[in-house]
C-alpha cells in the first residue's frame, strides 16, 4: 500500500532505510518486551494461574498509598525540573562561545559521578551542621537549622537536581534545531522580544520539552536511592517496596505484580505527555518546523 | 545489618558485576592446582577481619586456596544463582533473616554437624542450613554531649522518655528489632518477648514516632548523626558505633536491652566445593579463630569457648561477653521468618500515617 504522500517527512523515508530500525526494535522486544512478559507471568504464575498477589495488593492499602506517594514524588521533580530547566536551555540556546560551553559543562557535570556519591554530598550539604544551614545561620537569615532533608523538600531536592540533565539536553537538542530568524522575522513586524519566543521558539521547542519531561518522569517513577536517603518517613516510593520483596522477603511473583502496577502507572502517565504533545504544532510533524 | 545497603545492591553489585567478571576469566587462565573456594562476605571491615581470622590460616591449614567475593546481601542474586544452577559460590555470609527463609525455599546444603563443633557453640548460633559466624547488636548509642552529669538513658524506656532525656530520636526505617524495642520500651519483660505482641509494638512505636527525627537507612548514619548532635539518641549497630567513638566522635554505647543478631555461614545448594565449604564453616566456628575474630573487630564469637580467650579489654566491648550478653536479648529468626512480610505492610502503612 502507498503511504499518504501529503506528510512531507516521510518522502525521504524510502523503505531501505526504514530498515535500519530492524537492529533496534530486535534489541527492544529480546530486552524489554519479552522480560516484561516474564514478569507478568511471574505474577499470575505461582506455580498455578491465580490472581491472589493482585488481589492482595488491592487490599492492603499500604500499596496504594505508596503509589500515590510514589506519583506524587515523580510529578513533583518533573515539574521543579520543567520550571529550572526551561530557562536554562533557552539561555544556553541564546548562548555563544565559551559561554555555550560553561553551560554545557555544568549540566553534564552531575553525570560524573555514580548517583549514591552524589546522593551522601546532599546529606553532607542538606544536614544541620551542614555548610547550606551554617551559612543561612551566620548571616542571620534563620536561627535555626531549616529541616532540609529527611523530608519532602530533601527528595525534591536532590532527585530534581539528579535529573536535571535528562529535562535540558532533549530541550536543547529541539531549540538548538529551530531556526532563529524565525524570532527576528517576528520581531521585525513589531513583536517585543518575549511576544517573539512566545510565538516563534518556544511553542516550536515543545516537543523537546515534553521529551524532556518524560525521560524525568520515566526515570523518577523508578528511583529509590535518593528518596530513601534524604526522605523522611513519609517519602516511601513503590521500588523500595519491590526491592524489599525481591531481596528481603524472596517474593518474587508479588514483586512481579508491584512491577507490573508500576509499569501501568508509567504507561498511563506516558500516554498523558503523548496527548499534550498533539496540542503543539511541531510535534505534529505537520511541516511548519521549517 | 551494617553491610546491609539495600540500596547500594543495585548500584555497587551493577558496578561490580563488570570487576568480578574480569577477575573470573584471570583466576580461569591461571589454571592454578590447588582447589579453590569461593568465600563471600560483605567487604569492608568486616571481611579484612574475617580474612586475618579466618580465610588466610585456613589457606595455610588445609593447602588451599580461598578467593573471595563480595556482596551487599541482595538476596534475590543468590536465589537466582541456586536457580539458575550454576553455582559459583561455595560458602557465603548472609544475615540471619536469610537462613529460616532461604531454608524453606530450598537455596542451601544442610550442615554436616559432624565437623562443626557444635557442643561449644551458643545454640542461637545453630541452623540446620546455617553456622552463625559473629554475634552483632542493636544497641541504644547516645551524643555524649547531649546527656551531661552522669546520666544517660539506659534501655529503651529511657529512649522513649524525652522528659528526663531531651532530644530528637532516630530509629531504623525497618520493623526487624523496631519491634522488639518498642515492646521492652512498654514495659514487656525479656523473657516473655517472643511471640511478639505485634498490637502493642505498634502503639508502643506510636508515642515515639513524633520524636523521630530520621528514620536511618543505612548502617553509617546513626554514628554520623550522633557525632554531629544530629539526634541525642538513637539505635544503631555496635561496630559502627564503637569504631566512631574510637575515632573520637561523642558517642557511647548502652548495652541495656540490645537486640543481639548474627552473621551466618550458608552453603549455596550446587556448590561446586561442599567438603571444603564444611571443613572451612567448621574451622571458623572453631574456638580459635572465633577468638582471634574480635582482636580485629569487635563482634562476638558464636563460640563459648573463645570468651575465655579473648583478651579482657577487648571483651568489654563485645555483644557476647558475658557482661553484656546478660543484659540483652537474642532476635529469634524464625518468628520474623514467618511473620516479615505481614508486618513489613503493616509498618509501611503506619509510617505514612
Amino acid at each position: 500500500m502507498k503511504m499518504a504522500p501529503h506528510r512531507s517527512h516521510q518522502l525521504d523515508t524510502p523503505a531501505i532505510s526504514r530498515a535500519w530500525v530492524i537492529p533496534a526494535v530486535t534489541f527492544l522486544v529480546a530486552f524489554f518486551f519479552v522480560p516484561i512478559g516474564f514478569l507478568i507471568r511471574l505474577s499470575v504464575f505461582n506455580p498455578d494461574f491465580s490472581l491472589d498477589e493482585y488481589a492482595h495488593l488491592f487490599r492492603e492499602p499500604a500499596y496504594f498509598n505508596v503509589l500515590l506517594v510514589t506519583l506524587k514524588i515523580a510529578v513533583s521533580v518533573t515539574l521543579a525540573t520543567s520550571l529550572l530547566g526551561y530557562p536554562y536551555a533557552y539561555v544556553m540556546y541564546r548562548a555563544r562561545g565559551a559561554m555555550k560551553l560553561f553551560l554545557f559543562g555544568i549540566v553534564l557535570l552531575p553525570f560524573f559521578t555514580s548517583l549514591l556519591v552524589r546522593t551522601f554530598a546532599f546529606m553532607m550539604l542538606l544536614q544541620d551542621q551542614g555548610p547550606l544551614n551554617q551559612f543561612l545561620m551566620q548571616t542571620g537569615l534563620i536561627s535555626q537549622p531549616l529541616p532540609l532533608m529527611y523530608n519532602f523538600f530533601g527528595v525534591l531536592f536532590g532527585m530534581t537536581y539528579m535529573l536535571l540533565p535528562y529535562f535540558v539536553l532533549p530541550l536543547y537538542s529541539t531549540l538548538a534545531r529551530t531556526e532563529p530568524m524565525l524570532e527576528q522575522a517576528a520581531r521585525g513586524l513589531g513583536a517585543s522580544n518575549l511576544r517573539a519566543a512566545l510565538d516563534t521558539t518556544i511553542p516550536l521547542s515543545m516537543s523537546g520539552a515534553l521529551s524532556g519531561s518524560a525521560l524525568v518522569l520515566m526515570l523518577a517513577l523508578g528511583f529509590f536511592v535518593t528518596p530513601a536517603l534524604l526522605g523522611g518517613a513519609r517519602e516511601q516510593t513503590l521500588s523500595m517496596l519491590i526491592a524489599d520483596q525481591v531481596n528481603q522477603l524472596l517474593n518474587w511473583s508479588f514483586a512481579a505484580a508491584l512491577c507490573v502496577v508500576l509499569v501501568i502507572a508509567a504507561s498511563v502517565l506516558g500516554g498523558l505527555l503523548y496527548a499534550m504533545s498533539l496540542l503543539f504544532p511541531s510535534a505534529r510533524g505537520d511541516g511548519r518546523a521549517i | 545489618m551494617r553491610a546491609h545497603f539495600r540500596l547500594i545492591a543495585v548500584t555497587a553489585v551493577l558496578a561490580l558485576a563488570g570487576v568480578l567478571t574480569a577477575c573470573d576469566q584471570s583466576q580461569n587462565k591461571n589454571g592454578s592446582s590447588v582447589e579453590e573456594l569461593v568465600v563471600v562476605s560483605y567487604g569492608g571491615a568486616w571481611q579484612d577481619a574475617q580474612r586475618k581470622a579466618f580465610f588466610e590460616p585456613f589457606e595455610k591449614k588445609f593447602h588451599v586456596r580461598i578467593r573471595e567475593e563480595t556482596w551487599s546481601g541482595d538476596f534475590g542474586k543468590l536465589k537466582a544463582m541456586v536457580q539458575s544452577g550454576n553455582v559459583t559460590w561455595d560458602a557465603v555470609d548472609v544475615e540471619a533473616y536469610m537462613v529460616p527463609r532461604g531454608a524453606a525455599q530450598n537455596l542451601y546444603e544442610k550442615i554436616d554437624y559432624s565437623l562443626v563443633p557444635k557442643a561449644e557453640l551458643f545454640p542461637a548460633a545453630i541452623h540446620e542450613y546455617g553456622v552463625a559466624t559473629c554475634f552483632w547488636s542493636t544497641i541504644l548509642a547516645y551524643n555524649t554531649n547531649a546527656f551531661k552529669g552522669g546520666s544517660h538513658p539506659s534501655g529503651w524506656k529511657d529512649f522513649w522518655n524525652v522528659v528526663k532525656f531531651p532530644g530528637a530520636r532516630a530509629l531504623r526505617k525497618d520493623p526487624v528489632a523496631n519491634l522488639e524495642i518498642a515492646l521492652l520500651a512498654a514495659g514487656v519483660p525479656k523473657d516473655n518477648l517472643y511471640p511478639l505482641d505485634v498490637d502493642a509494638a505498634f502503639r508502643s512505636l506510636d508515642r515515639i514516632k513524633p520524636q523521630v527525627r530520621v528514620w536511618w537507612e543505612a548502617g553509617e548514619q546513626p554514628a554520623q548523626l550522633l557525632g554531629s548532635g544530629e539526634v541525642a539518641a538513637s539505635t544503631g549497630w555496635n561496630g559502627r558505633i564503637y569504631n566512631a567513638a574510637n575515632a573520637g566522635k561523642p558517642e557511647a554505647i548502652d548495652w541495656t536491652d540490645g537486640i543481639i543478631s548474627s552473621d551466618w555461614w550458608v552453603i549455596p545448594r550446587g556448590s561446586k566445593h561442599r567438603d571444603l565449604a564444611e571443613e572451612f564453616i567448621a574451622y571458623a566456628s572453631s574456638a580459635g579463630p572465633q577468638a582471634a575474630m574480635p582482636t580485629y573487630i569487635p563482634y562476638g564469637p558464636v563460640n563459648k569457648k573463645s570468651i575465655a580467650i579473648v583478651p579482657k579489654q577487648i571483651l568489654q566491648n563485645l555483644p557476647t561477653a558475658p557482661a553484656n550478653v546478660a543484659k540483652q536479648v537474642f532476635m529469634n529468626n524464625a518468628w520474623w521468618n514467618d511473620h516479615q512480610a505481614e508486618v513489613l505492610e503493616r509498618w509501611n502503612r503506619w509510617l505514612l500515617q
